[in-house]
Order: structure tokens, then sequence, then C-alpha cells
């Protein structure tokens, strides 16, 4: 094996991928060549330095998160066994007398009655509860609608409409994109003083405005204006939650 | 076969890699930005195509998909001449023939980083894949769509620029 030989081949052999006459060859040259030696050390070198010192990067937790949350917004609705006569046509009068029966009892805590929206309720909660986890509030992080307004667009195929209330006292943080029933939707972040109100809006369809309440440990409350289902959740109180759902009806 | 286990069995046999994947993607693209879509755009494609993955070595075949997500995401910004392909190139042949700049980097002790970084996307690939990830020919050869000599000869012209870009042998800082 000449040095020529060697030098092009020697990329190869350091990294075990000559065949065994190949490494045979090359092994029997570099015993009688220390030039070819030196050249190899260099190789080797580099390598270890390329090993030990080039950054390997890391996934952040913050994507591995998204990442999961937007498999599960993939994946079909699983089938839970749900309570039979709920759904169909004799059931609904059911649940609004029992939906009645609860308000009237005025508790504290109210219990969503299941419905159609069940899945609905689960995705606004567990989206607001994903957001408050580090990095993931807001993807355009800005209380101006000019900035937050038009990052929408190219992203969903409505423009949401967007206020700041700083004035009365519900500053706009922001807003991102999340998943409701496996569709994405617009998510504005308002807060008031520490809480993190979100604001889950999208075109209407039918069945989208449930009995609203307390789930959890936080407050939800839905509404329907100019065309758009409006979804707000956050653990502030449900009289302040109005207050900001009557601004965003504004004209 | 019922959707959640479905994602279940794609999670537990994939995200194992996620930080090779977005490994790969950092070197290949700008920004960590941009890194993270890209890993998301992978890791969804995968999952659709997931009852296409026959077993194996499930990092090989995620990291095929991150690589051509980030070649579309550089071909787009390419189109857009954000992307400074041309200049690198250009930059690193000045480079080595100005005498000037080698003294210049020599004296700099130019960082490993930068150095990897101004190698062209196809030579940074392979080191990324032969030293970080210590993927064999064979894998390499299937992640970038490369015959196996070809894996090889780059490799080692990446090696050669490499060297040439840290100023031979002399001690350079690794970071």
């Amino acid at each position: 094996m000449t040095c020529a030989e060697t030098l092009r081949l020697l990329s190869a052999y350091l990294d075990h991928e000559l065949d065994a006459a190949g490494s045979l060859a090359m092994a029997s040259h570099l015993d009688g060549c220390p030039a070819c030696r030196r050249e190899l050390q260099a190789l080797t070198d580099l390598s270890g330095l390329v090993r030990g010192g080039g950054g390997y990067y890391r996934a952040p937790p913050a994507l591995r998160r998204r990442l999961q949350a937007r498999l599960a917004a993939e994946t079909a609705p699983a089938k839970r066994p749900f309570p039979r006569g709920w759904s169909d046509a004799a059931g609904r009068p059911l649940a609004a007398v029992l939906a009645l029966a609860l308000l009237a009892f005025g508790a504290a805590r109210l219990v969503l009655v299941p419905q159609p929206s069940e899945r609905l309720v689960q995705d606004i909660i567990a989206g607001h509860v994903r957001s408050l986890q580090v990095d993931h509030l807001t993807d355009i992080a800005s209380s101006d609608r000019h900035a937050v307004k038009p990052w929408f667009a190219g992203k969903l195929n409505y423009s949401p409409q967007v206020a700041d209330f700083d004035r009365d006292g519900f500053p706009l943080v922001g807003g991102r994109l999340d998943y409701v029933r496996g569709r994405p939707v617009t998510a504005l972040v308002y807060r008031r003083r520490q809480h993190i109100i979100n604001v889950f809006v999208w075109p209407s369809q039918l069945d989208e405005v449930g009995a609203d309440g307390a789930f959890d440990g936080f407050h939800l409350y839905s509404f329907q204006h100019a065309g758009m289902t409006y979804w707000l959740v956050s653990d502030l109180n449900e009289e302040e939650l109005k207050l900001l759902a009557a601004l965003l009806q504004r004209p | 076969m019922d959707e959640s286990g479905r994602r279940a069995r794609f999670e537990e046999a994939m995200l194992p890699h996620l930080h090779a994947a977005f490994n790969l993607a950092s070197w290949l693209l700008r920004n960590d930005a941009d890194a993270e879509d890209a890993v998301q755009e992978a890791y969804l494609r995968a999952f659709r195509h997931f009852d296409g993955f026959r077993g194996g070595d499930g990092r090989v075949w995620v990291l095929a998909i991150v690589r051509n997500v980030c070649l579309s995401h550089w071909q787009k910004s390419r189109a857009r001449a954000e992307d400074g392909f041309e200049e690198e190139l250009h930059e690193t042949a000045r480079a080595a023939g100005d005498p000037e700049a080698q003294w210049q980097q020599k004296s700099e002790k130019i960082s490993l980083d930068r150095a990897l970084r101004q190698l062209p996307p196809d030579f940074r690939e392979v080191v990324v894949l032969r030293e970080l990830e210590e993927l064999s020919y064979k894998e390499i050869a299937h992640i970038t769509g490369a015959p196996i000599g070809t894996v090889m000869s780059r490799l080692a012209r990446a090696r050669a620029l490499l060297r040439q870009i840290l100023g031979g042998d002399a001690a350079v800082e690794a970071r």
C-alpha cells in the first residue's frame, strides 16, 4: 500500500469502516511509515476535538411538552364510556333539567353536566394548564394588537379580533396557537392582577357553548359573538371573568 | 388499532431520539426557533407515517425525516436569499487561500463551533452524524440519501477542510 492510498483511506480507517483486508493492509503500512502515522494521529485528535468540544444541542423540556400536546391533538378522541342517553334527542331535555337543578341548588362549585362538548371542555382546561408552564404561554408576546392580530394570518384561515383592555384592568399579554378538538384555534392571553386568562376563539359551530362554571379550580365562561365562539378559562373568579367577556363583546 | 395506543407506542419508540433530532436540526439550521419548528414538523410527519416503520433503528428513521425537513426549510430560506450558503462557501475558500485571513484565524484561535458552522451544510451534516451521533457510514448514507462511497469521501474532505479552518494542528480553543 502506498502513502497516497493510505492517506485516501485514513479517514475510513479511523472510523473502522474498512473491510478486514483493507484494515490489515493499512495497519501494516502504518507500522513502517511514521509520516502516515502522524497523519492518523492528527485525524484522531481532530475527531476527539469535535466529539469533546462540538456543542451537542439537547432538546429543551418545553419542546418535548409542546410536541406531546401536538401529538395528543392529532389523535382522535379516546372512546370513553359515556352515559347513554345524554347525547341523543331524548337525553338532551334530561340534561337541561339536570343543569337547571344544579344551578337551582346554588352550589359554590358547579359540576359540569356531561354533554357532547365534554371533550371541548377538557381541551380548554388542558390548553390552559399547558400554557401556564414555562415558555408556553405565548408564541407572540405583545400587548400591541397590531403585532398580535397579523401574527395569526397564515397560521389560521380566519382573522381573530384582538384588543388590549389595559385601561379596564385586563392587559393583553399576547397570543399563541392552541388546539381544541384537534383543530388549531386562537388563544389570546390576558392578565388580571396576577391571574392569567386564556381566551380561545374560533369560528362558531353547533353545540359549542356549554354550561359554564367551575372545574378543577378553574372558572370557565363561554359565549358566541359575531360568528365566533369564545371560551374563557382562568383561576380568576367568575364575576371578573364576566367583565372580560363583556369587554370582548364590545363592538 | 386504537389511536391512543398507537400514540403511546410512537412516543415510547421515538421520543428518546428527540435530543438527536434537535441536535441535527440545530446544526443544519440557523437558530433555535427554526430547529424547534423543524423537529415538531418532523415528528408529526413521523407519527403520521408510523405504520410504515417496520422496526429497526428508530433513531436513524427519525433523523432521516428530520434531515429532509431541514432541507426544505433551508431551500426555502435560500430562495429568499436569506441564507448564506454561497457566502459560506466563498468565505471558506477565501480564508483558505488568503494568508492574512489565515494569520488572523490562527491568532484568534477560532472556536470549534464557529469552524463547524463554516463548513458547507453537506460537509457539516456528515461530521455531526459521524462525530456527535457516532453513526456508521451505512446509517449516514441512509439519512442523507447519498451512496456510502460519497459519505466516505465527503467525510474525508470535511475533516481536511475543518483542519484548514482551524489553522492546522496548532492548539485551538474547544469552545
